[in-house]
């Protein structure tokens, strides 16, 4: 039998599959088809978490082929945990599309497309082999590729492009990577590896398919200098679409990062791990602070705050596991705040047609709602005393502080910067006087999403040990090598 | 154990509070101007004359903002490169880390 949580890449799969096939029937069916299924995968991804707590890893051998021969999903506390955000933020992604103008209407290809896309998303994270991750990496590529491009505007084409450009060749490194792997150890399964690098070591040529492998895995998480695509194709996509890239692949992308410092034991990767995400939070930081498009700002704004993560589960190499677990807390306060952020930008573009700063100055003055949540999501990202961001920095700080004390005080100082282009943002819209005078109303579905994620910032604001207890179970079963091990090879 | 830990980031926020109402409060200040003809003190008015979305254009440029903005124009070749130089890099730590 199946566990619940290895559905939702097929239940995705079939929503893609579908939606096009409803359109034939009603123009209506597919945002339905794509809202079922994004919450089916969301409800079965959450239901599967106790299980997994249970268990500690839940596994499952496609058409009954045993590993490494067969290809298994794996399930344990990290993949878990990243399953749920990555379905979190397709349900947000939906609810947003269905409410927001995009410059392309959102037809039955724009839901198909974002369905396969989380399909590849979610099976990148549950795939518990290597060339499978390859494989569902590539089928989130390309749907986040055609999903950016068919955006209509001045200057989409050149930066899909670009973008197209950028991600192929990431994936060919990957692909590279490993095709040097197999040749190395004979085996793509993540356990078998684990064990097989454990017993042999690290060859020569495992030695460059890994650092191929990382680089794909870096690229996707954003990191500088893998990092250009992110504001390109935020930039270009309509702002659901830039959502999905933001919390769904680079969320994907730290995933695979942690999955390979920590199960496969790529510990001479740990110091650059940390040191790239010191210099994406300050390059981040400061672009953030002069970009003039709110769709760049989130852009740049996404690359700090994963360098953040990233200074945490590099940092937990460095300075111990509670720097990944805080990390991981991190992590989690970003895709909240994400959604926050990105809700009210939809928002601001329905009624203006614009994301530049300067053109929509004092829109969001009339609505409480929408000021509230832009204040709590800046807040949340700055790590303001009572929001999410605070127990995450403070966790990551403190072992941090004894080791590295030069890159902590640079990451508090990019603490600060954002919080600065985070109120530059928000002086902006809600507190300058607006040039034109347009209601913005919320509709009730957007305004739940909104005040559900305010709540769950400030909640973990309050109470950070529950953040913190997330990470750390996340991290302890990423670290269990030998109960990844036994779950999966027997 | 865990009352010092609380201590150390007590400071921590309050240290980084400081810098900030600094940071904040400066620029917010500056936005405000007298102007107009100044005729016995009657005709002067205050207008908001710089705009929200430059009030940190100082910091920026300070910080090396507009560079960092003008590497990032679309230019396929030179992003081609840094992913050259990133490759380059995890190549270099992982020999580093390896065989060293």
């Amino acid at each position: 039998m199946m566990y619940p949580i290895f559905w939702s890449v097929f239940v995705l799969l079939a929503g893609g599959f579908l939606a096009p096939v409803g359109a034939r029937i009603n123009r209506g069916i597919p945002p339905f088809i794509a809202g079922l299924a994004t919450l089916a995968s969301g409800v079965l991804c959450f239901y599967s978490l106790p299980e997994i707590y249970e268990n500690g890893i839940l596994t499952h051998n496609m058409a009954g082929w045993v590993p490494p021969v067969g290809i298994p999903l794996v399930a344990d506390g990290l993949s878990g945990i990243v399953a749920c955000l990555v379905a979190l933020v397709g349900f947000s992604v939906v609810l947003l599309s269905s409410r927001t103008r995009t410059d392309a209407e959102p037809d039955e290809w724009y839901y198909s497309l974002v369905l396969v896309m989380l399909a590849g998303l979610t099976g990148v994270v549950l795939s518990g082999d290597l060339f499978n991750v390859f494989v569902f990496l590539e089928v989130s590529s390309v749907s986040a590729y055609a999903l950016v491009a068919r955006q209509k505007g001045y200057g989409v084409a050149g930066r899909a492009l670009v973008f197209v450009l950028l991600g192929a060749l990431s994936t060919s490194l990957v692909l590279l990577g490993v095709a040097l792997e197999y040749a190395s150890y004979g085996t793509l399964n993540i356990a078998d590896l684990a064990l097989r690098i454990g017993s042999i070591g690290l060859t020569g040529v495992a030695v460059f398919g890994g650092a191929f492998l990382v680089a794909g895995f870096l690229f996707k998480s954003a990191l500088v200098p893998f990092h250009a695509w992110k504001p390109e194709a935020v930039g270009a996509g309509a702002i659901p679409v830039g959502l999905l890239l933001l919390g769904g692949s680079t969320t994907t992308g730290v995933y695979l990062m942690a999955r390979t410092l920590y199960t496969l034991g790529a510990a001479p990767l740990f110091s650059l791990v940390f040191y790239l995400g010191v210099a994406s939070m300050v390059v981040g930081g400061i672009a953030a602070l002069h970009a003039s498009d709110l769709k760049r700002i989130l852009a740049f704004s996404s690359i700090s705050q994963t360098g953040f993560v990233m200074f945490g589960v590099g940092g937990s190499g460095l300075a111990g596991e509670l720097a990944g677990s805080a990390g991981v807390f991190h992590l989690i306060g970003m895709v909240l705040v994400d959604i926050v952020l990105f809700a009210i930008v939809a928002l601001l573009y329905e009624a203006f047609g614009t994301t530049s700063l300067s053109r929509i100055r004092g829109a969001g003055r009339a609505n409480t709602l929408l000021m509230a949540g832009f204040m709590v999501g800046v807040l949340g990202l700055a790590g303001a005393p009572a929001t999410s961001g605070f127990g995450s920095k403070l966790f990551m700080f403190l072992p941090v502080v004894r080791v590295h004390p030069l890159s902590t005080v640079v990451a508090m100082v990019v603490s600060v910067v954002t919080l600065a282009y985070g109120i530059r943002m928000a002086y902006s819209l809600f507190f300058t006087r607006p040039a034109k005078s347009v209601r913005l109303v919320a509709p009730p579905s957007m305004e739940l999403l909104l005040i559900l994620c305010m709540f769950a910032i400030l909640v973990l604001g309050v109470y950070p040990e529950m953040g913190l207890s997330i990470g750390e179970w996340a991290v302890k079963s990423a670290l269990s090598r030998p109960v990844y091990i036994a779950g999966v090879l027997g | 154990m865990e009352a010092a830990v609380s201590l150390e980031g007590l400071r921590i926020v309050i240290g980084w509070t400081a810098v900030l109402v600094v940071l904040l409060y400066l620029p917010l200040q500056s936005r405000v101007r007298r102007t107009g003809a100044y005729a016995c003190g009657l005709d002067t008015k205050e207008v908001e004359d710089v705009d929200p979305e430059s009030m940190y254009d100082p910091l920026v440029h300070y910080v090396m903002g507009d560079i960092i903005e003008e590497k990032h124009d679309g230019s396929v070749h030179e992003y081609y490169y840094w992913l050259l130089a990133g490759l380059l890099l995890v190549l270099l730590a992982m020999i580093g880390g390896v065989f060293l």
